[in-house]
């Protein structure tokens, strides 16, 4: 196939994905105003546009959606360092994780939403109740992937090493962490997306700040559109994350893909 | 004169494996030594030992027992003085780093400035010909490609002694005769001091002063030949020589005898183990 042909090819997938797209969105336009579908409970498109635009006038709904990325962040942040680093500690070291072990596997399964009412009962209503319940579910698949990626490291890379006279320092820093790379980032990104989740169902079970609390408001006042505005955020912040993501992963991940394509 | 002491001394290497709480000897009572400049390989039966033998040497693998000395120091750790080249490049480079990164990668614990260490991996690549290849991805390149730049790193870290074990056994024919080639200029060029571990017996006594015959499991020096063929040696006129010839002749024997005790040696141990 040409190269010419193969970018036709693409560029008709593409158009073929936001035709859909522009289908759903004129279903959602159509199906309310139609009387198909019950305006009141599910609003028009253009309804819910309507709100977002003045939600971003007003700034309340960007207010609400930095509150929320900040706690997200923060928890993510939080779950980066103590993934990355436990998980590499019990991926290269025999005794922690024979230690380590059995706790994690209780820890793991539990659903971190499960831990809401502790953590209230730790940390009242603040940002440390959102950002703590974030941390625990974002850690585990960090860490789950950082020791598999630690643990499966191909020996020789190890011995090459020493034979150039590499510390164990040297050794962590220069081969380890990176030869495990694609394993923490896939981790990494399992965990954005759970931390987004986690962070709108903390909003929403007890919260007074940030989009999940701002949906259950709207919710309560039965003020429709705006409440789809908020979800409509969500989503698009979301999907804006999710693109930043895979950006800068193709970006220093480059190696890996090729080098994966190569040797399959 | 004063003979000067070599370069490499091991005595007594031993290094014995403990599987399914057997004890199975892998090598055993290994001497041997590599004077300065001088092209040594180590031939021997496949599955005899000899990648166990070169990691207990740059004590990759602690030996059971024996010692190596370098230059005259009892090696402890991997010693600074010597370089192993692995067989599998693919493995042994890093997949993550360019070619030039991977080359720098060994001058990073040297006290350079950066331009210097910059300059040396570049003459080193460019000793393998590999220069305008700086940037490409290991995986970007062919087999013989890369081990290249894996003999750019050895010779870019200027060890007293090159160790390699079966360096061109992954690569095709041609490519094989083209590193081994490369590597008898390197040799020539850098005045290095190489010991070479192969199954290949024509591959050995085309780069060696001296072949030292490996026994089959475990394995111990079965003999020492010394090869009397002129250099620069010559992939068509070398090879074609009687003397080659005879030395083939004599070492294949040593081999096949060793490989059919191996076997022997491996049904005696199946049997005793399920009898």
């Amino acid at each position: 196939m040409t190269g010419q042909s193969i970018k036709r090819m693409v560029f008709q997938t593409r158009i073929s994905g936001y035709l859909l797209l522009l289908f759903l969105i004129f279903l959602w336009e159509v199906l309310p105003r139609s009387g198909i579908v019950y305006a009141r409970y599910f609003p028009p498109f253009s309804m819910v546009v309507g709100a977002l635009l003045e939600g971003i006038r007003s700034t309340e709904i960007l207010r609400q959606t930095a509150i929320s990325m900040y706690r997200a962040f923060c928890g993510y942040c939080l779950a980066i360092i103590i993934g990355v680093t436990l998980g590499t500690l019990t991926g290269t070291i025999r005794w922690v994780s024979d230690f380590l072990d059995i706790t994690v596997e209780l820890l793991r399964p539990m659903p971190s939403v499960a831990l809401v009412p502790i953590a209230i009962l730790l940390f009242g209503t603040s940002n440390t109740y959102n950002i703590s319940i974030i941390t625990f579910g974002c850690t585990w698949p960090i860490f789950v992937n950082t020791f598999e990626g630690t643990r499966s490291i191909d020996t020789q890379w190890i011995d090459t090493a020493r034979v150039y006279g590499a510390t164990r320092f040297d050794l962590l820093r220069k081969v380890v962490v990176p030869a495990a790379l694609p394993y923490i980032v896939s981790g990494l990104r399992v965990s954005l997306a759970t931390a987004i989740i986690i962070v709108t169902v903390t909003e929403m079970l007890a919260s007074f700040k940030g989009l999940g609390f701002f949906i259950m408001d709207t919710y309560n006042a039965y003020l429709v559109p705006q409440m789809y505005s908020g979800i409509l955020t969500i989503g698009l912040v979301g999907y804006g994350l999710n693109w930043l993501f895979m950006t800068a992963e193709g970006r220093f991940m480059a190696w890996h893909k090729g080098w994966t394509a190569k040797s399959v | 004169m004063l003979e000067t002491p070599p370069l490499l001394r091991a005595e007594q290497v031993r290094r014995i494996y403990v599987r399914d709480g057997k004890e199975v000897p892998a090598c055993e009572d290994i001497s041997f030594s590599v004077n300065k400049g001088e092209f040594v390989c180590i031939v021997g039966p496949s599955g005899c030992g000899k990648t166990t033998l070169l990691k207990c040497i740059c004590h990759l693998l602690k030996p059971t027992a024996g010692k190596v000395f370098i230059n005259d120091r009892e090696v402890e750790r991997p010693p600074k003085e010597m370089i192993l080249i692995f067989q599998d490049y693919s493995r042994s480079l890093f997949p993550w780093r360019t070619v030039l990164k991977n080359v720098l990668f060994v001058l990073e614990k040297k006290n350079l400035t950066k331009k210097e260490r910059f300059n040396i991996a570049r003459s080193a690549l460019a000793a393998v010909y590999l220069s305008g290849f700086e940037n490409h991805y290991p995986w970007e390149l062919s087999g013989g490609m890369q081990q290249r730049v894996a003999i750019a790193r050895g010779i870019a870290f200027n060890p007293d002694i090159l160790l390699m074990d079966e360096p061109f056994a992954s690569v095709d024919a041609q490519t094989r005769s083209d590193l081994e080639d490369a590597i008898l200029e390197i040799w020539n060029k850098f005045s290095q001091t190489i010991l070479l571990v192969t199954h290949d017996i024509e591959e050995a006594i085309y780069l060696a002063d001296r072949v030292l015959v490996l026994s089959g499991r475990p394995s111990e020096i079965r003999e020492e030949i010394r090869i009397d063929l002129e250099r620069p040696r010559n992939q068509l006129t070398t090879k074609e020589d009687k003397r080659f010839i005879e030395y083939r002749h004599h070492i294949y024997t040593l081999i096949k005898e060793e490989g059919q005790k191996c076997e022997r040696a491996d049904i005696c141990q199946e049997i005793s183990q399920n009898p």
